[in-house]
């Protein structure tokens, strides 16, 4: 299935819901435009620019734009660890949360045990003291206080 | 007089110690992540936004600037030093910057490019200084539907520099605007696109969405391609000061790419990068040697660079003018200025005077530290280049964390970033550019309000923006910008910018097989536009590799370990002046031996522009002789050639194949393809008649991009396009051997070949043979009958994509001329009119110079060698006195008796070769 075709109608949805939204949001008239007025117009010509390129995609797409393969799975870990991460932030602190999250990261990399440690260890201390302590940036503190 | 006193003030808020240290960590940071490759200005300002909350307005501002173009300078080292960009508007710089460092002129490179982005950043400040306060003053008789005019036409330029497409870029715009509107309304007080989400409610973030966008999409991309260690030069310690000959030919490019530089600079959208290939391109046209360019110019370093940082300072001027971002830093630069309590726009120099003059003064001060403290800096960045990427990203995503949550102490703001670094991601995989929705999503707001309030003004009317002269003039250029290239050559610019830009991420791992293939295209589209197009060798290879990576992924794989550095090595040695690119064969070196493949005429003719070859083929036996022969054959003295060699290694052919060889022989089945003529009988006949089975040839491409060191003479734009376009046929190639299909008739394609000696062939009835061998028959009545083809010199028999193809078959004659000659072998030039379909090759030598082949070509060739020359005639070029050799008919005799015994044992047949050939 082309990309473009894939995207295109992915897009269309989304000028779809914001039409759908605005519509909603009431559109006021021309002396007084609504608030959803804006969202309105904005999901029409999106719409439009969608069907404009799900229709052009017909054809083209197919043989040229193939989709680059993923080499890992590495994407999708690090994205679950960005996610963990924001979830247990303020619940197990800054701190804690932090050598958690380069320690999985450095071993995601086969980096050694002891350096993966050593690293996380000193980037999370490090961060805190440069965040917390010089830049005053309220990080979260956990149970332990940092 | 105004100007002149708000200098001064500016100056004496510059020079305060506390925003001199900003300035100086500014700069300091933003050549840091212009170093860095995969972490760009947009990102590395949105991190450091919050941690700038403290400082008084005027010393976030200040620094932030500073990162912006700071990271002007600092993208030009990693180019130079290492053909990758370290952010996106120092493309170019790799072209030429790169080129200089491998001539060992990494020095002047360097040098060039300080001294070029000081000189451009100075004047472009200087140009800020006039024109800004009298822009303010202009601009504040802007009412709402000048203002609303002005935002169209500022997203229609944005997406009329769009990389991708036009349509996408609208698309991203129009996604921008949507994402502007979530949060409260500002006129009604209604939430939008909340969902009941408190983040919300304020809003999209934008510190969050850009780190998202730009930082961590950028790292997840990065992650799933596969990063080596590029070889990186090592910095030059002086010499970093360039020569008098050196500023005599930079400094018209250094003053033009200011101008050009500035002046896209302040066109939304346009920017550092559009202006660093426009600068180019001009350079290259204005270059009495533009052939040059692309092989170490100077000023193909010093124009860029001068450009890059023009528009840095151009682009500041919509921002502090109007309060409209002409990219996504300076959207950054428009929320910290409100997020500290600043309405940028016409009236920022009369209600903050200390930070329009400040930051306007600091960028002075700045490019001073920038150029001071660089160049002794070198080192010191070319160390951090080598930090590996393993331990950089989870720091940048840690950074990014921080920064997202420390924006408004806010896990939600955290979970947005997460959300737009993952659609940035996906965009990216889809082809979308993040930049128009991160600055329609600035402006979108803004845009909305000046609609809305223009509405109400004329009562419901859209007609006040066409009949206010202003805003009428805007929606008018936009209208035109839309429909029709108004600018052709600014359009040819950026279309070629596009090809580039696409190529040169090659080397930023981000080109794939499908985009490769599109460049290919656009190549060989700009092949037309004479100086359009040049990439640097490397580019050229690893667009190439990207493809055969693509459609052959197992090269990639952990059995072959090295090939990747073979693929896409550097060479090291001086002699290889030719780059090779291959795409390997997996396999035993001892197996490998010297074979013919055969190419099509239509990939012949790729390698042709106006009957000239640009690609020679050549059969090749790939690995370490490669260097060897580059050099044998002269690439490096004489010409600069781009040659394209296809490797072979023979496998042996399956059973049913083995069949239908033999069908083709002897016409068994009525319907299957039929043998139809002699000659092609004779062909299949070699090819099953070879020693223990006939082979199937695998086609590999290898390009080699010609280059001569003496001269610097880069390859053309046609020979690259023409490369190009060989490579992709090779790859068809290579993909159509993959499958099994029937054979193809060959003979009647095959040339008649003149003056070679008479070939005592299958086809002969076993009475003639024995005459002719016996000297009974004369050679001319042999002769006509069997002069279409010859003995294939090396004893198997090839298939090459489909078509029967005698292995070491005849050097074609008509139509070609010898364009080399080598002890090992002869070069032929063909002309693609011709049809000769039988492999490039060169007859195998008749004059017992085997040893030396031997030596080249390692012993299986020599034994081959040997063995032909043994038969004498059937090889070699034949004169009266060379008269075969009365063995010849047994040997041939015996390997068809060998092959039938064979076959018949394959298919089951019981019987001598009377049985089968003769059904």
């Amino acid at each position: 299935m082309p990309r473009d075709l894939v995207s295109g109608l992915f897009w269309l949805a989304v000028a779809i819901f914001a039409a759908v939204q605005g519509l909603s949001l009431k559109l006021g008239n021309l002396n007084r435009p609504g608030a959803g007025f804006f969202p309105f117009w904005g999901g029409v010509v999106l719409g439009l620019l969608s069907i404009v390129l799900v229709v052009s995609s017909r054809g083209r797409d197919a043989a040229g734009g193939s989709r680059a393969r993923s080499e890992s799975s590495k994407p999708l870990v690090v994205v679950g660890a960005l996610l963990g991460y924001l979830l247990l932030l303020e619940t197990l602190g800054f701190v804690a949360v932090t050598f958690l999250f380069l320690l999985l990261l450095f071993r995601l990399e086969r980096l050694t045990w002891a350096f993966s440690v050593v690293s996380a260890g000193v980037g999370a201390l490090a961060s805190y003291v440069l965040f917390q302590l010089w830049l005053k940036t309220q990080l979260p503190p956990g149970p332990f206080g940092f | 007089m105004e100007i002149f006193h708000g200098v001064l003030y500016g100056l004496q808020i510059a020079l305060q110690p506390i925003n001199l240290l900003y300035c100086f960590i500014g700069v300091f940071i933003g050549t840091l992540v212009g170093v860095l490759p995969g972490l760009g200005p947009a990102a590395a300002i949105a991190l450091l936004l919050p941690s700038t909350f403290a400082a008084s307005p005027v010393s976030a501002i200040i620094m932030l600037a500073g990162i912006y173009y700071g990271a002007m300078y600092g993208g030009s080292t990693t180019s130079i030093l290492v053909n990758i960009p370290g952010e996106a508007a120092s493309v170019v710089t790799c072209l030429d910057g790169h080129a200089m460092a491998r001539q060992g002129r990494a020095g002047a490179a360097l040098g060039i490019a300080a001294f070029g982005s000081f000189i451009a950043g100075t004047l472009s400040v200087v140009a800020l200084t006039f024109l800004a306060p009298f822009l303010a003053r202009v601009t504040l008789r802007f009412g709402p539907p000048e203002y609303f005019a002005l935002m169209v036409l500022g997203l229609t330029l944005l997406t009329y520099f769009a990389r991708e497409s036009t349509v996408k870029a609208l698309m991203m715009a129009a996604v921008g605007l949507l994402c502007g509107t979530v949060g409260q309304d500002t006129i009604s007080g209604r939430f939008r696109f909340t969902f009941g989400i408190r983040t919300l409610e304020d809003g999209l973030g934008l510190v969050p969405v850009i780190m998202g966008l730009f930082g961590i999409s950028e790292v997840l991309l990065n992650l799933e391609q596969r990063y080596q260690q590029k070889e990186i030069f090592a910095p030059p310690t002086k010499g970093l000061l360039p020569t008098r000959e050196d500023w005599r030919l930079s400094t018209t490019p250094i003053l033009r790419g200011s101008v050009l530089g500035f002046l896209l600079g302040i066109l939304p959208g346009a920017g550092a990068i559009i202006a660093s290939f426009a600068s180019y391109a001009v350079e290259k046209r204005a270059s009495r040697h533009p052939e040059r360019f692309g092989a170490g110019a100077i000023e193909g370093v010093a124009g860029p660079e001068a450009a890059n940082n023009a528009a840095a300072g151009g682009a500041f001027i919509p921002l502090l003018t109007l309060g409209i971002p002409a990219n996504a830093v300076m959207a950054i630069l428009l929320g910290a200025l409100m997020i500290h309590g600043l309405q940028p726009g016409p009236l920022l120099v009369k209600q903050a005077p200390d930070v329009f003059w400040g930051i306007i003064t600091s960028m002075y001060i700045g490019n001073a530290m920038l150029l001071v403290l660089n160049l002794p800096l070198i080192p010191l960045w070319a160390r951090l280049l080598r930090v590996p990427y393993a331990t950089m990203y989870p720091l940048i995503l840690l950074f990014c964390l921080i920064g997202a949550y420390s924006v408004g102490n806010n896990i939600g703001d955290g979970i947005v970033m997460w959300v737009f670094g993952i659609v940035g991601y996906l965009l990216k995989k889809f082809d979308y550019e993040g930049a128009p929705l991160i600055l329609a999503m600035v402006i979108g707001p803004m845009m909305e309000e000046a609609l809305r309030q223009s509405l109400i003004l004329s009562t419901g009317s859209f007609g006040i923006f066409v009949s206010r002269p202003i805003s009428g003039g805007f929606l008018l250029i936009s209208a035109l910008l839309l429909h029709q290239p108004l600018v052709e050559g600014v359009e040819r610019a950026g279309v070629a910018a596009q090809a580039r830009g696409r190529v040169a991420k090659a080397d930023d791992r981000e080109l794939h097989g499908g985009q490769a293939l599109e460049v290919g295209r656009r190549i060989h589209q700009l092949g037309e536009v004479p100086g359009e197009c040049q990439m640097s060798r490397d580019q050229v290879a690893n667009a190439v590799a990207a493809q055969v990576l693509e459609r052959h992924p197992e090269l990639e794989s952990a059995e072959a370990p090295g090939l990747l550095d073979t693929k896409f090595g550097v060479p090291r040695q001086p002699t290889e002046a030719a780059v090779g690119l291959r795409a390997q064969i997996v396999g035993d070196e001892a197996e490998r031996r010297p074979q013919d493949a055969a190419v099509a005429d239509e990939d012949r003719a790729a390698f042709h522009r106006d009957g000239q070859p640009l690609v020679g083929i050549q059969r090749d036996r790939v690995g370490a002789l490669e260097t060897r022969e580059a050099r044998a054959l002269g690439w490096q003295r004489g010409t600069d050639r781009s040659v394209g060699a296809v490797d072979v290694k023979p496998e042996p052919l399956g059973g049913t194949e083995v069949g239908e060889l033999s069908q083709r022989v002897d016409g068994a089945r009525a319907d299957g393809a039929r043998a139809r003529h002699d000659a092609e009988r004779t062909l299949a006949h070699r090819a099953i008649g070879g020693d223990g089975g006939a082979e199937r040839a695998h086609v590999h491409p290898v390009v080699l991009v010609g280059r001569n060191p003496l001269n610097r003479v880069g390859a053309q734009a046609q020979q690259l396009s023409g490369l190009l376009d060989a490579a992709m046929s090779l790859l068809r190639n290579i993909e159509n051997e993959r499958r099994t299909r029937p054979l193809q008739p060959v003979a009647s394609h095959v040339p008649a070949v003149g003056d070679r000696g008479p070939v005592a062939s299958g086809c002969e009835s076993d009475e003639r043979r024995r005459r002719a061998t016996a000297g009974q028959e004369p050679h001319a009545a042999l002769r006509r009958k069997t002069d279409q083809l010859h003995e294939p010199a090396h004893r198997r028999a090839l298939d090459v994509d489909g078509r029967v193809v005698a292995a070491r078959a005849a050097r074609i004659q008509r139509g070609g001329e010898e364009i080399g000659e080598h002890p090992d072998r002869r070069w032929c030039r063909v002309h693609p009119a011709e049809e000769a379909r039988v492999a490039v090759a060169h007859g195998v030598r008749e004059d017992g110079r085997a040893d030396t082949l031997q030596q080249n070509l390692g012993t299986d060739a020599g034994r081959a060698e040997g063995l032909l020359h043994q038969r004498g005639p059937l090889g070699g070029r034949h004169g009266p006195e060379d008269r075969p050799r009365a063995d010849t008919g047994q040997i041939v005799g015996h390997e068809i008796d060998r092959f039938v015994r064979e076959t018949a044992e394959v298919l089951g047949i019981e019987g001598g070769r009377r049985d089968l050939l003769d059904s």
